[in-house]
């Protein structure tokens, strides 16, 4: 008999929870296939490495680009291989529950819902990111008061308002942590002349980026190309200039926050001013983020235990409790 | 005759339309019930244990696992390099499908 699972389809990472086990899988959502003969030579972590460092025949692809499935083939086979690894079988079909960010449309909900099935699933379902977050971060959405979480992941950006069980208000923007790996890029690119692969750019972030100045800050030494001789160049980046290529992401975030503050009913409102806010997903991990969120709105912003893993919790939770929570299903309350 | 047969089908049905609407009530107010116990903070208590696992887990990798940081500059490149990542920003957008 097959145990039941949640996935949490991200853009940047995909991780899976076991009824009854807990989280069993979380690794990349990155796939590497040999060009020519199409043959899958490794997934998640394996795959991640390879990206940016393949020999011409290898093409190392993120299947999802802001939560939705770009390729519907390799994200399949991408799935299919992710269930055959928690241990799913042709004779062992689980009933599966998938988290999507809830701006996605009908025929991209379809698409995952085809591909979890035609990768082995007996029923899938998916549910809102933001509402398994928000079970995942232990909020109290079963009482009738204003909890409102920001979701930012790799692809996506979603704020919700959410009360008794519902969404309330909802605002999403595609916009995420991988628009700022990409602003990176591109400045180090416009400005320092040099050219600098997604990793690279990723690991400025996370070592430099911010998005409100902070007191310890240090500088970055960062190699790349020059664009001009072709030769490797270094360059010292400081945290002013990734603060300034990575604004229009970070505003277009915080802008939508806002939105989402505006639509909120009067009477949830006042409650966000005691409760605050609640950011999870690996966007809301960079620096002065929460601190930028905070100031912007003046409503109080709080982090997640499990910023990474409130998504997947929450679905599996669902997973836990099927009957009992099915009609939090997307589509199942229209 | 037929009237009568014609008046307690009528009934029948009427009935047995009361009995389906009356039924039906309940079972969304029972389904909402179920759905919020379901979310209560006594239900969650097994995912909350998880969390708290979690985190638990996560301060002692913390502990663990500083990470390394020069005094003033970071090197975000670090070993990696010598791997041969020359940063070309056409390899590293291939790895994103569509190349944003």
């Amino acid at each position: 008999m097959a145990r039941d699972l949640a996935i949490d389809l991200g853009t940047a990472n995909t991780l899976v929870y076991m009824k009854g086990r807990g989280i069993v899988l979380n690794e990349p959502s990155v796939i590497a296939l040999n060009r020519q003969t199409g043959e899958v030579l490794a997934t998640g972590r394996e795959a991640w490495q390879m990206i940016g460092r393949t020999p011409g025949y290898i093409v190392a692809v993120r299947p999802l680009r802001g939560g939705a499935i770009t390729d519907f083939e390799i994200t399949e086979r991408m799935i299919r291989l992710l269930l055959q690894r928690v241990g799913v079988s042709r004779f062992t079909r689980p009933k599966v529950v998938i988290c999507v960010p809830s701006a996605i449309t009908e025929v991209e909900r379809r698409a995952v819902t085809d591909a979890a099935r035609r990768a082995g699933a007996a029923d899938a379902n998916l549910i809102e990111q933001p509402m398994a977050a928000a079970i995942g971060a232990d909020l109290p959405i079963d009482e009738p008061v204003g909890n409102m979480v920001i979701d930012i992941g790799g692809g996506t950006s979603e704020t919700a308002v959410i009360s008794l069980g519902g969404i309330v208000a909802l605002e999403a923007v595609r916009v995420g942590s991988f628009d700022i790996d990409a602003a990176i890029q591109n400045y180090v690119r416009r400005e320092h002349g040099i050219a600098i692969g997604e990793r690279t750019a990723e690991e400025i972030k996370m070592a430099i980026g911010s998005a409100d100045p902070a007191h310890d800050e240090s500088q970055a030494e960062v190699r790349g190309r020059d664009l001009m001789t072709g030769l490797p160049k270094t360059v010292l980046l400081t945290p002013e200039e990734i603060r300034y290529a990575i604004e229009d992401v970070v505003s277009s975030i915080v802008a939508s926050v806002i939105r989402c503050l505006a639509k909120a009913p009067p009477e949830l409102s006042q409650d966000f001013l005691v409760r605050g806010m609640y950011l999870v997903g690996g966007g809301g991990l960079l620096r002065g983020l929460a601190e930028r969120i905070e100031r912007e709105t003046q409503v109080p912003v709080r982090m997640s235990n499990v910023p990474l893993e409130a998504v997947v919790l929450g679905a599996g939770h669902v997973i836990e409790h099927y009957d009992a929570l099915k009609g939090m299903f997307m589509g199942a309350r229209r | 005759m037929v009237v009568v047969l014609i008046a307690i089908v009528a009934v029948i049905l009427l009935i047995a339309v009361v009995l389906l609407v009356r039924r039906r009530e309940p079972d969304t107010l029972d389904s909402f019930r179920r759905q919020i116990d379901a979310l209560s903070p006594e239900a969650r208590r097994p995912v909350v244990d998880q969390v708290q696992q979690i985190d638990e887990a996560g301060d002692a990798d913390a502990v663990t696992d500083e990470p390394s940081v020069a005094d003033d500059v970071d090197d975000v490149n670090g070993a990696d390099d010598a791997a041969g990542d020359d940063g070309d920003p056409d390899e590293g957008t291939e790895g994103r499908a569509d190349g944003t």
